[in-house]
């Protein structure tokens, strides 16, 4: 991908004061400002939806310069014509090679926080510490005016004729306060350390968008490609009756009381407990507060008089812990969009909420606003609740070398927050507390450390994660005791949370081959239900009847199953890193073993918008025995839209994620110009992905109980980076 | 000496505590910094109909291609546009019949229906003490929807569950269906209701809605209905 850079600059500084013997005060100031590339996101899925045949080279032609009334020879990247292809599919050079350098973003942020500490009667400690984040991100986006070329007639057209200014305001703020009373003794062998505190946090955010445009008609001035015009008011430029402004923010706040107590004997003997009253501003104001709780013991086992004399283990701890934590946010059903105020349903405003009476001839009618709440009020919200219990092991041995850690986890979530689609019953959308889901599994980490030379050592450390899931139970708020998920063309992906499966499993039919003639047609069970089968269709296995007692001669919803799981079996990671006089490198790799994606493209797209084909589909069906998977190309054959086994690919991969290779100057060097330290360092993300999917990349998001979908998005880019870090 | 000035200090650091301890409640009480269903005190029952016109306009399954696929490209009114290719399982479905359950259009103009019909169920739910002449109005169009939607749905999908009553628990949603003769009877009984209580003209709702429902409307449709029914026999 071309064209996404990042500079950033960066000023800290901090500082502590003592005032007395028992009393200090410090502060820390953070001051960036970073100018945020080019998003180009959108590209690589645009770059895979069009045709071939669209060149992704420039063209000479010899043109009017948009911006005065010169002509000149211009280099020109193709456009698209409808007879080749249509609805919104676009050639994303164009606008990328038009555009990226025509947006300037921005973002200052300082982070500060200020802290005193005050000593008194020997045990106790107070501690105050305000917090602030502030930052604001500036974005002024101009859209020049460009050619395109029609690749059909070979022609030149004004591919973007209008000047165009967008400049946005967002402002964060983040602010937290804590004051923490600690009181430490030492009873003999007897330690102990009691804390109490109090917390609130705040988050803002303010949004603001400005618009504007260059007059109509052929005679107005464009607005000049020099980005000392590029506001929404650029004066001349601009037309008034154009500009349009919006907005939209939102806050939260959250308050809580704490107390927790740590107790050692011998340091040997190890106990904590800790209490919380949680408070959300985004809860009912009946459920907004409640308690959490978390108790834990340990055993460091070496400093036993029994383990004096072995020389194996150095360290060995065994270690356990329960308790309960909560959860106040919640998304929307596209899994990405949080809900500010779940309480609060926002009304929906413009099109979508507005009845019209009257109109015709040239009068746009009379428009009366409707107040539709965007989901139904659930005055029952509640927290969502993670009870946690773990036990594990901690230890080292071989003179320290080796470091070694294993803990079996179990994290079971209740009233999980869930936002219910409940469309096909003709209601309003709701956000309810649906269910509880357990997860459970271990995870194993050890790292060796071996000092080969004087010069040279050498660190080889790995991690694995275990994991399984299962839903234990779901409210009768969803009211077919199951979560239905669906997405693209008819729903036709869909993720099926319900209890005693897996999170979030993928639901469709089971592929059995590809149908070769009309006699196999004939011969195979009628699959007049899912859309009527043809030579060349997608054959379905029928799995079962209404009743629900195995086939029955019809291929109908009812043969749908379960058809993957998006969690993987295990993750893992390693790391080695070695270190060789003042040069260093390191290396990270990560990945997955064991889940299934859910390919999307290439299957289930709209039928509206007519897309290149995957590679894969060059082994399609075009005639008998040509093909026993791959389906025929025909976009009125509804039957292949059916999400089914066909859609599901193996998720494993192995990632390199990170390489570095740094270089210390001398101290002794840099010293005689007053610098501490400096290092210069080479460093490569995401180098290289080995998978076994057909999509960009092997991982892919979404949220609790939808996941795992391979829309031909998520590229990872590879990341290089040169820098130098000095200290003073 | 130096022990009062540690309690000054100690003081001061304990002011900020002190101000949001009290303050909490406030601090707390967050409010969406913008409209919503709070902040309108004005006639209830107007706004759950406009509400309904509002999705009768902007639902696919009343006003775009799905509600053309059942009642223009299925007959010979129209045929589907644009080219060969785009779009082209509209016609398996809607030009050879042959009709996938979980379709795109078949399954929108259900779920839009529906949609429909609790939305009227909901305001009749509402405005059963109310008989003042604008709210027996509303009440009048929340029947003629209910019976509107009914009447594409018993075309388009013969038997279909009945639900004429404002669903609060999702499981009370889930029906099994009735027979036609039944939604037809309801159909009936509903347009019976709208027109009694719809107005001779839309100037009667006040200037401006033009087009709004009138004794007219619920007239046509119930003529329409009686069509429909075999042999022209009464309900």
């Amino acid at each position: 991908m071309r064209h996404e850079k990042l500079e950033k600059l960066l000023v800290s500084l901090s500082d502590e004061f003592k005032i007395n013997k028992a009393i200090k005060i410090g502060v820390n100031l953070n001051a960036s400002r970073t100018k945020n590339p080019y998003d180009a996101t959108s590209v690589l899925d645009a770059a895979r939806k069009v045709v071939p045949m669209v060149s992704s080279g420039t063209k000479q032609f010899f043109v009017k310069d948009p911006y005065s009334p010169d002509s000149l020879n211009m280099d020109i990247y193709s456009g698209l014509n409808t007879g080749l292809q249509t609805s919104g599919v676009v050639n994303p050079l164009v606008q990328l090679e038009n555009e990226w350098n025509k947006t300037i973003n921005i973002e200052y942020r300082t982070v500060a926080s200020v802290y005193a500490e005050i000593n008194f009667l020997r045990n106790f400690t107070f501690r105050t510490t305000v917090y602030a984040d502030m930052s604001t991100v500036n974005k002024r986006q101009y859209t020049p005016l460009y050619y395109a070329y029609d690749p059909v007639v070979n022609s030149p057209y004004l591919a973007s004729q209008t000047t165009k200014i967008q400049e946005d305001d967002d402002t964060y703020r983040k602010f937290q306060q804590d004051h923490i009373l600690t009181y430490k003794k030492n009873f003999g062998d007897h330690n102990l350390t009691a804390t109490a505190g109090f917390t609130t946090y705040y988050f803002g955010n303010f949004n603001r968008t400005g618009r504007s445009q260059q007059y109509a008609g052929s005679s107005a001035l464009p607005i000049p490609n020099d980005s000392r015009f590029w506001y929404v008011d650029a004066g001349l430029f601009t037309d008034p009756t154009k500009m349009t402004s919006g907005s939209s923010q939102s806050e939260y706040s959250t308050v809580s009381g704490l107390a927790r107590v740590l107790y050692n004997y011998k340091g040997k003997y190890f106990l904590n407990g800790s209490l919380r009253n949680d408070a959300s501003s985004r809860l009912p104001p009946a459920n907004r507060n409640q308690l959490f709780w978390a108790a834990g013991a340990a055993w460091e086992l070496t400093k036993e008089d029994f383990m004096k004399d072995q020389r194996f283990f150095d360290f060995l701890k065994l270690k356990g812990s329960i308790g309960v934590l909560g959860n106040q946010s919640a998304v929307r059903d596209d899994g990405v969009t949080q809900i500010d105020y779940p309480y609060y349903p926002v009304l929906l405003t413009g099109n979508n909420a507005s009845a019209i009476f009257g109109g015709g001839n040239g009068n746009n009618g009379n428009i009366f606003s409707a107040a539709i709440p965007d989901w139904e009020r659930n005055p029952n919200l509640k927290w969502e609740t993670i009870h946690a219990d773990e036990i594990g092991v901690e230890l080292n041995a071989f003179q320290n070398r080796l470091h070694f850690e294993g803990n079996y986890f179990n994290r079971t979530t209740k009233d999980l927050v869930i936002f219910v689609n409940r469309s096909t019953l003709g209601l309003p959308n709701k956000l309810i507390n649906g269910g509880s889901i357990r997860n459970w599994g271990e995870e194993f980490m050890a790292t060796w450390t071996q000092n080969l030379s004087k010069d040279l050592t050498l660190n080889i450390g790995g991690n694995i994660t275990f994991i399984k899931n299962k839903v234990l139970n779901l409210t009768s708020d969803i009211p077919t005791g199951k979560l239905i998920r669906g997405s693209q063309n008819n729903n036709s992906a869909m993720s099926v949370t319900e209890p005693g499966m897996p999170i979030g499993y993928f639901y469709g039919y089971v592929v059995e081959g590809v149908y070769q003639s009309y006699a196999d047609v004939l011969n195979s069970p009628n699959a007049a239900a899912v859309g009527g089968a043809q030579p060349g269709d997608l054959k379905f296995k029928d799995i079962s009847g209404p009743d629900g007692k195995g086939p029955d001669g019809k291929i109908t919803s009812d043969d749908r199953t379960i058809i993957g799981n998006p969690t993987p079996k295990f993750t893992y990671g390693g790391t080695i890193s070695a270190n060789y006089k003042s040069f260093s490198l390191s290396i990270d790799v990560g990945g997955a073993y064991g889940n299934q994606v859910f390919r999307t493209w290439g299957s289930l797209e709209s039928g509206f918008q007519r897309v290149n084909y995957p590679e894969f589909k060059i082994n399609r069906w075009h005639g008998p025995g040509t093909s026993n998977w791959d389906p025929i190309l025909n976009e009125g054959h509804a039957i292949n839209k059916n999400g089914s086994t066909y859609n599901i690919e193996d998720g494993s991969y192995f990632r390199i994620r990170n390489i570095q290779l740094g270089y210390s100057f001398a101290k002794d060097l840099v010293s005689r110009v007053k610098i501490r330290d400096m290092r210069l360092f080479v460093n490569v993300q995401n180098l290289k992905t080995w998978k076994n999917n057909s999509g960009y990349t092997p991982e892919f998001g979404g949220d609790a109980t939808s996941f795992g979908y391979d829309n031909a998005g998520g590229a990872i880019p590879v990341v290089g980076t040169i820098g130098l870090n000095v200290t003073f | 000496m130096k022990k009062n000035k540690n309690l000054f200090w100690g003081l001061l650091l304990m002011a900020p505590l002190l101000i949001s301890g009290i303050g909490c409640q406030k601090f707390l009480d967050k409010k969406p910094l913008t409209a919503t269903g709070d902040d309108l005190h004005q006639g209830a029952l107007e706004n759950n109909i406009l509400g309904i016109y509002s999705t009768f306009r902007t639902y696919s399954g009343f006003s775009e291609l799905v509600w053309l696929d059942f009642n223009s490209i299925r007959d010979d009114d129209a045929e589907k546009g644009s080219n060969q290719t785009d779009g082209s399982e509209i016609n398996t479905s809607f030009e050879t019949f042959q009709y996938a359950k979980s379709g795109w259009a078949p399954e929108t103009y259900w779920n839009d229906h529906f949609t429909l019909i609790n939305l009227a169920n909901a305001a009749l739910d509402s405005s059963q003490t109310f008989t003042d002449p604008a709210s027996l109005r509303n009440i009048g169009e929340a029947c003629f929807f209910r019976a509107l939607s009914y009447f594409d749905l018993v075309k388009a999908y013969g038997e279909v569950p009945l639900i004429n009553y404002k669903v609060v628990n999702p499981a009370d949603g889930i029906r099994p269906k009735s027979p036609v003769d039944v939604i037809y009877a309801f159909i009936d009984s509903n347009l019976q209701v709208a027109a009694q209580n719809l107005p001779l003209n839309a100037s009667d709702y006040g200037s401006g809605y033009e087009g709004r429902l009138t004794k007219g409307a619920a007239n046509t449709l119930w003529r329409r209905l009686i069509c429909s029914v075999s042999n022209g026999q009464t309900l």
